[in-house]
């Protein structure tokens, strides 16, 4: 399957009334092309399905909570009705063991307490990180599994560049992304992500993206809360 | 707590631990749950009925989420509160229940639904095309819809790269269109 971005679009109607007609024409004539995208449906249906069972359990997780706490100001009359006791006593897990969390935690803790000391002894005018603001995907994003998507190995090329604090060369790729892709959603979250490295070595670059994204409400970043934080911290 | 759009959106798709606070916050929101059941119980339903379409409503909110492109276009809790409408809609119909015609216009809130749900048939077929994989293929499968990255993956099943877990996914997906295709 090579066209999960044009199924997608297509689905979230993110293309034009061209493109559109385009491919309901393809749709009609290419029997294979149909039955791609007819397979592309079930598949992402069929990965719909095992989210809603995993998210299941954890409203049914939330349920039981809210049936343990008698305190509970607001519990409904249905959540003690017999006919709605439930089956599971059991403590309901989601996916991820709690061990992992738990570790995650403790990561999150010691990195949040590093950056801490780190930019309260490292600098004197207050800025914002950097992997607080960068919004690119880092892989693995459900459903693309076409390992040769263009915007997504870039994204993540970009990612370790940033990490090597190597902005430039970041940059280089990320105004690359933002002239080449058709996709609206893409282009948005390029530039944005461009203004941010933008903002660690050229900031009158910074500023002209910040100011185009906030004056343009059709951006998908228009209204990002982080938008107008970078501009005052770079300003 | 109350939640921009993009912020909802974005808190569901950062990790399981958010996607799981995100869900308790919307179950949990009073002025929701009120809304779903007050609009069921109107049109002849009870209160358990209305807790019913708003899981629905929020486990359809979750699984669009994990799509790269959806955007949410209005607040959350219309959104899900549309979703709920329209689930209880259809329940009604599957109870051979009348449904009135000002309650079907009352569906007409300019928000397209029909599209983002799936005919229960339709459903049940891929569910039943789930079982037939083996644990190990649900569980990849399971862990990657939920927007796990594939190093968590490997962590999770033990497997000794992010490499084998693309590859076991790989295999589990072609596994599952066969299934789907009936063969």
């Amino acid at each position: 399957m090579n066209n999960y971005n044009l199924f997608e679009s297509y689905i979230f109607n993110k293309i034009t009334e061209q493109q559109r007609r385009e491919f309901d024409q393809r749709l009609s004539a290419d029997s294979d092309f149909r039955e791609d995208f007819e397979e592309h449906k079930q598949v992402q249906e069929a990965l719909n399905v095992l989210v809603e069972q995993d998210v299941s359990k954890v409203i049914s997780s939330i349920k039981n909570n809210t049936n343990d706490n008698s305190d509970k100001p607001h519990a409904s009359p249905r959540d003690a009705s017999p006919r709605n006791a439930s089956p599971r006593n059991e403590n309901i897990k989601s996916i991820i063991p709690k061990k992992w969390l738990l570790i995650a935690a403790s990561l999150l803790f010691i990195i949040a307490t590093t950056f801490i000391i780190y930019s309260k002894s490292s600098t004197t005018k207050p800025s914002m990180a950097v992997a607080d603001l960068v919004t690119l995907p880092t892989g693995g994003l459900r459903g693309s599994d076409n390992p040769n998507d263009i915007y997504l190995s870039k994204s993540i090329e970009v990612h370790a560049l940033i990490k090597n604090k190597e902005w430039p060369q970041a940059a280089f790729i990320l105004e690359q992304i933002v002239e080449t892709t058709q996709n609206k959603i893409n282009k948005d979250e390029a530039e944005w992500n461009l203004a941010v490295i933008y903002a660690q070595y050229d900031k009158a670059k910074a500023l002209t993206i910040i100011d185009k994204i906030l004056d343009d409400p059709q951006h998908g970043y228009s209204d990002y809360k982080k938008v107008k934080p970078l501009r005052e911290s770079i300003k | 707590m109350k939640f921009s759009s993009k912020d909802i959106v974005e808190l569901v798709r950062k990790d399981i631990a958010s996607r799981d606070n995100a869900i308790e916050a919307l179950y949990k929101d009073e002025a929701l749950r009120n809304t779903v059941i007050a609009y069921v119980r109107r049109y002849g339903g009870e209160e358990s009925d209305g807790i019913d379409a708003l899981t629905f409503g929020i486990m359809t909110f979750i699984k669009q989420c994990y799509r790269p492109l959806f955007e949410l276009k209005k607040d959350v809790n219309a959104y899900v509160f549309s979703i709920a409408k329209y689930e209880w809609l259809r329940t009604k119909k599957s109870r051979k229940l009348t449904v009135p015609d000002d309650e079907r216009h009352d569906l007409s809130d300019g928000y397209c639904i029909e599209k983002e749900l799936i005919e229960r048939e339709q459903h049940q077929f891929l569910t039943n095309a789930l079982k037939q994989l083996d644990n190990k293929c649900r569980a990849v499968l399971t862990m990657w819809a939920n927007n796990l990255r594939m190093r968590e993956i490997a962590l999770n099943m033990a497997y000794k790269s992010e490499g084998m877990a693309r590859k076991k996914k790989h295999e589990c997906i072609g596994k599952l269109r066969l299934l789907i295709k009936g063969k």
